[in-house]
């Protein structure tokens, strides 16, 4: 069997090795020229790349062009065959060339989406932003709003406290204004036994009221001022005023106003407010000045 | 085996040279093969691309001469007419799709340009 394999073989050679040389001498078909070169093509471009399936058609119709080449020179049916080839290679470069740009649109709208979400989350997040700012700033102007109210309401409060000290200061001793000065007069008669510089209890129970009055209304100083009238000796007078003040300072002080800011002052006979002739006026002389000057900025 | 392929290869190739093809027909699956690539490659608008045009002329062209030359009795030059108005009209088609999936990529990577831009 081997035997006869090598005889069928050695004819098959012989005969096609006998066909070659009678085609060598003969060009090419223009149609397997061309074939050659649009496989070529194909298989350098995306073909090559993306349709080799289409390839191996163009190259196995190709193969058969060549061959018939070999077998039968420049014959109708080589044409034939060549050109087929050339347009399985044509085919394949376009089945190539689709691929690539399906790939390339598919890439684009893979692109696309990409910044479509990106720009979708980002306004999302723009606007969770704007949200938070907004109620940030509405929290804001609530909190502003909540402590005018709070200050209105304290200044209110503390206009009314200082209105109604005032009024039970009224009650009580003779209250005036100059400038921005209260004062308030007290009756010697009332504070003093006469020629003494020591409280009466009556004149301790009124001062803790105008002590919690001047608390209440808030001040900025005191000045306790003694007054006499013009009987008896000019320093006597004089002494006995500035004691009376000092006594008046001291019980305030007790009463929880602060030393610091308040201070005594005596003026003896030298400041009467009526004449010293009548006994009415000398008691009037016979007095003690608060002189109040008040907390900067309203009540404290 | 393979050497056996070539012997009979050979052998069938030598008969049909002896007998010149007398009584051949043209396939009438052949034909029919070639007149529906023709049809498919214009239903997907190979007319009206320029390249796939020529292509599908020549597809046109070589049916009409197939089938002349299958009247004349050419019938094995009317066989290899019919594979190459086959081949055309496959080409058509091919060259059609390709240029609307080129043009469709072409939108696509134009569309993606002005959202990019936009994203600036």
């Amino acid at each position: 069997m081997k035997a006869v394999d090598m005889v069928f073989r050695s004819i098959v050679v012989s005969g096609t090795a006998g066909l070659l040389a009678a085609c060598a001498s003969a060009p090419p078909p223009a149609e397997l020229v061309s074939a050659r070169t649009a496989f070529e093509r194909a298989r350098s471009g995306e073909a090559g790349r993306r349709a080799p399936a289409d390839l191996y058609d163009a190259q196995l119709a190709l193969g058969r062009a060549e061959q018939a080449y070999l077998d039968d020179g420049r014959t109708d049916e080589t044409r034939d065959l060549a050109y087929v080839a050339e347009r399985r290679a044509q085919l394949a470069e376009a089945r190539g060339r689709l691929l690539a740009a399906q790939s390339r649109e598919r890439d684009a709208r893979l692109q696309i989406e990409a910044i479509e979400d990106r720009q979708r989350i980002e306004a999302q997040q723009r606007l969770v932003g704007a949200e938070q700012r907004v109620e940030a700033e509405r929290r804001a102007r609530a909190a502003t709003q909540s402590e005018l109210t709070r200050e209105r309401s304290a200044r209110l409060d503390a206009e009314q406290r200082a209105n109604a000290a005032l009024e039970s200061l009224r009650q009580m001793a003779n209250v005036r204004q100059e400038e921005d000065r209260t004062i308030i007069t007290l009756s010697g008669e009332v504070l003093f036994a006469s020629g003494q510089a020591t409280l009466l209890p009556i004149a301790q129970q009124r001062l803790d009221a105008v002590a919690q009055s001047l608390v209440d209304a808030g001040f900025e100083s005191i000045t306790v001022e003694g007054h006499t009238d013009s009987r008896g000796p000019f320093a006597q007078n004089e002494a006995l005023s500035l004691h009376r003040a000092q006594a008046v300072r001291a019980y305030l002080v007790s009463r929880g106003l602060p030393a610091d800011r308040v201070q005594a002052v005596g003026f003896g006979e030298v400041r009467p407010v009526a004449p010293n002739t009548s006994p009415e006026g000398r008691a009037n002389n016979r007095r003690v000045e608060l002189v109040v000057t008040p907390a900067r900025g309203g009540a404290r | 085996m393979k050497v056996a392929i070539e012997i009979f290869g050979l052998s069938g190739a030598l008969l049909l040279i002896a007998s010149g093809c007398a009584g051949a027909t043209v396939p009438v699956a052949r034909m029919s093969s070639a007149q529906a690539a023709v049809r498919a490659a214009v239903e997907v608008g190979a007319d009206r691309n320029a390249r796939a045009s020529l292509h599908l002329r020549l597809a046109r062209e070589q049916l009409g001469l197939a089938r002349s030359l299958a009247r004349d009795g050419e019938e094995e030059r009317a066989t290899s007419m019919l594979r190459r108005a086959q081949m055309d009209a496959e080409l058509a088609l091919a060259i059609t799709r390709q240029a609307e999936a080129d043009e469709r990529a072409a939108n696509a990577a134009s569309r993606a340009r002005t959202v990019r831009a936009g994203a600036i």
